[in-house]
């Protein structure tokens, strides 16, 4: 991605804030109190040992209370351990005034000593803080990105995103904008949906207010034009951090909402080319196949009427004319059968015999084609729920294809088994070129580029509308299934 | 003797009724289905004019014309389809010497094939076009004796039409022709000179019947 067109693409991973580290809350305070008087009932409770292991039992409280609470928590420690001491250990005893000058040094450099392991400590903690919050936020980012890339809908990448914004968040909602009203997928205050159509009208996070202030309880998050994110109100001290891994979170979402948005344009754009590429098909086809006879008719037609002509020549015409203009309504039967199927009328089934319309569509073939010549090897066959019209059509555009562009024998047989009742029509021929065999096994209806006529596209999709399928194994075979 | 006339075509109908019409129209015919085909009838029979569909399965009818032309100047006469617009005029300016669309009346195609048939274009000084005489050597044109003033572009566009009436002649053709071959896309140019010699030549020049328009292909003289 170019950084000059998208300067905030990638926002940064949360880091440790900057500044002092959050202040103690209440448990740390207590928690540390509870270890001073521990320190200061293990003291008491062993024998008396020498004086000066007192003060290394308070420090390992602070170091304790450092380690497991963090900075702040280890400091105060540090000031009650001090105190403690004075209190207990310190002559006047069960007072907090000193009375020898050597009992302050001591005092003062085991504040020193217990302040600095404190500090260390409490930093030490806090850094492990933030890098197990950093461990997480990178888990749940990288865990999204998998989802997002294995995402294939918009619904998907929304779920996904959702999923693990409710980890990060603690909580998530989306909010999408329909007809420009904003709707949220989960019962919403009105404050948190004006929140959420800000967030979209201006393309930016729409931050929570900060507790006790008016306003919405959820920060939103833009992730699409029309779509925004939205989590609770962030407390605590992990607050800032989690912040910025959502905003990384959000801009993920939207890249892949993106990605998806692209990549369902190119789609649309493909089925558009091709769509219009199947037209152009059927248009060559039809201008060829249409002109052609056309041609001839004309051309028979005129030299009929303006040429002196021997008798036998003038019968040949008139007999070219006929052919011709049967050709042209087998065309136009076609070209309205295609048209029909495209616009995929439901089916209307009677119980018929595969075999009856195969001799009926042999039969048509002869009367259509002089001296067409079909072998019928018919088996018995168990009835069929079809429309008996619609498969004539397509066994006749069979055979057309096979007397027209095979080679003699053209033999047609019917078998049944395996749930299916089938038709093969063989010739002696080498089949159809690669592309129309791939064209067959392909989900077009229209023609192959380069396919003459829409006799097998008109078969291809009556097979289809009947439940059945056309299929090339050496011979074109038209598959129907059993009834139930 | 009958002239002998080459049908090239891929349809088996289309040679079947040209057969019977040309028979009856008084030539005789030999088909071929595939440019190599026509070539070889071209050399075995000596026709004395083909007919050519662009539409051929194994070559173009373009690449077919450009062979023909290297070693012969048979009379070619194309058919083309509607949707062969481009290739019909490149045909022609490969050589072709007329064209005939799809589908077509069988009067069409016999005007043709008696133009392209007939003897070689006219040559000498004296030509004519309707009631206009050209004389070339003199570079005068009159009409009923009287004498019509045009521009020497003028003149050579007329005696260009002139000297095969009835026959196409392509933009190209015409432009290469007395313009000379840099010139052969100025189209627009040349209609405004066929304009100013209609207005000179033609009785009424918004209905020419001395020049007349191929629409997108170029311009015919008048059939004699």
């Amino acid at each position: 991605m170019d950084p000059d067109t998208s300067p905030s693409s990638a926002p940064p991973l949360p880091r440790d804030v900057p500044g002092l580290p959050p202040l103690p809350d209440g448990i740390g305070l207590l928690a540390s109190a509870g270890l001073i008087a521990l320190a200061a009932g293990l003291v008491q409770a062993l024998p008396p040992g020498p004086e000066p292991a007192r003060p290394l039992f308070f420090l390992v409280a602070v170091l304790v209370a450092a380690v497991t609470f963090g900075f702040w928590t280890g400091l105060s420690a540090a000031i009650g351990a001090f105190a403690a001491l004075n209190f207990l250990y310190t002559a006047p005893l069960y007072t907090f005034h000193i009375a020898r000058a050597q009992d302050f040094y001591v005092l003062v450099i085991f504040l020193l000593v217990a302040g600095l392991a404190g500090l260390l400590a409490g930093r030490l903690h806090d850094r492990a803080e933030a890098a197990r919050a950093r461990a997480e936020a990178l888990e749940v980012l990288g865990a999204l990105s998998a989802e997002l890339g294995l995402a294939e809908t918009r619904g998907a990448a929304l779920a996904a995103a959702r999923g693990q914004l409710q980890r990060l968040g603690g909580g998530a909602v989306s909010v999408a904008l329909q007809d420009g009203v904003p709707v949220a997928d989960a019962a919403l205050l009105d404050t948190d949906l004006a929140a959420a159509e800000r967030a979209l009208r201006n393309q930016r996070p729409e931050p929570a207010p900060a507790p006790g202030w008016p306003g919405a309880r959820f920060s939103f998050l833009p992730v699409a034009p029309d779509l925004a994110l939205g989590h609770p109100r962030l407390d605590g001290r992990e607050g800032p951090r989690r912040a910025l891994a959502i905003t990384a979170l959000a801009e993920q979402t939207r890249l892949a909402l993106q990605r998806l948005d692209y990549a369902e344009k190119a789609r649309q754009e493909r089925l558009r080319a091709e769509t219009e590429a199947t037209r152009s098909a059927v248009l060559t086809s039809l201008s060829h196949d249409l002109r052609t006879p056309l041609a001839t008719i004309l051309g028979a037609a005129s030299a009929l009427r303006e040429l002196d002509m021997a008798p036998e020549a003038r019968a040949d015409l008139l007999a070219a004319i006929e052919e011709e203009a049967g050709r042209m309504n087998r065309h136009v039967t076609n070209l309205l059968q295609l048209t029909r199927l495209e616009l995929a009328t439901p089916m209307r089934p009677a119980w018929v015999d595969l075999n009856d319309i195969a001799e009926a569509a042999v039969a048509r073939a002869r009367r259509a084609f002089k001296g067409a010549e079909v072998a019928l090897d018919l088996a018995p066959l168990p009835m069929i729920r079809a429309e008996g019209a619609l498969l004539e059509q397509a066994v006749f555009n069979l055979i057309d294809n096979a007397l027209h562009h095979g080679r003699a024998p053209v033999r047609l047989a019917t078998r049944a088994g395996q749930g299916a009742v089938t038709l093969t029509l063989r010739d002696g021929g080498d089949g159809p070129p690669q592309a129309i065999r791939a064209w067959l096994d392909g989900p077009d209806l229209r023609p192959a580029p380069g396919q003459r006529g829409l006799g097998l596209a008109v078969a291809k999709g009556i097979a289809r509308h009947q439940s059945g399928r056309l299929t090339w194994d050496g011979g074109f075979t038209l598959s129907l299934p059993e009834a139930p | 003797m009958r002239p002998l006339i080459l049908i090239v075509d891929d349809e088996a109908q289309i040679l079947r009724f040209l057969g019977h019409a040309l028979a009856a129209a008084g030539y005789d015919s030999c088909t071929a289905t595939t440019g190599a085909e026509a070539l070889a009838q071209v050399a075995a029979r000596k026709p004395d004019l083909m007919i050519l569909d662009l539409g051929l399965p194994d070559t173009d009818g373009k690449a077919v014309i450009e062979t023909l032309r290297q070693t012969s100047a048979l009379p070619v006469i194309v058919l083309s389809a509607r949707d062969q617009e481009m290739e019909k005029i490149m045909a022609l300016d490969l050589g072709a010497d007329d064209f005939v669309a799809k589908p077509f009346a069988i009067g069409e195609l016999l005007a043709r094939l008696r133009v392209c048939l007939r003897a070689a274009p006219a040559q000498g000084n004296r030509l004519r076009l309707g009631p206009l005489v050209i004389d070339a050597a003199a570079h005068e044109v009159t009409r009923d004796g009287v004498a019509l003033h045009l521009t020497p572009k003028e003149f050579d566009l007329l005696a260009a039409l002139a000297e095969s009436p009835g026959r196409v002649l392509t933009h190209r053709q015409l432009l290469s022709r007395v313009w000379g071959p840099a010139h052969v896309e100025d189209v627009p140019y040349l209609r405004v000179f066929i304009g100013q010699l209609r207005a000179k030549v033609e009785e009424n020049p918004s209905a020419p019947t001395l020049i007349l328009t191929e629409p997108g292909v170029g311009y015919r003289g008048a059939p004699g």
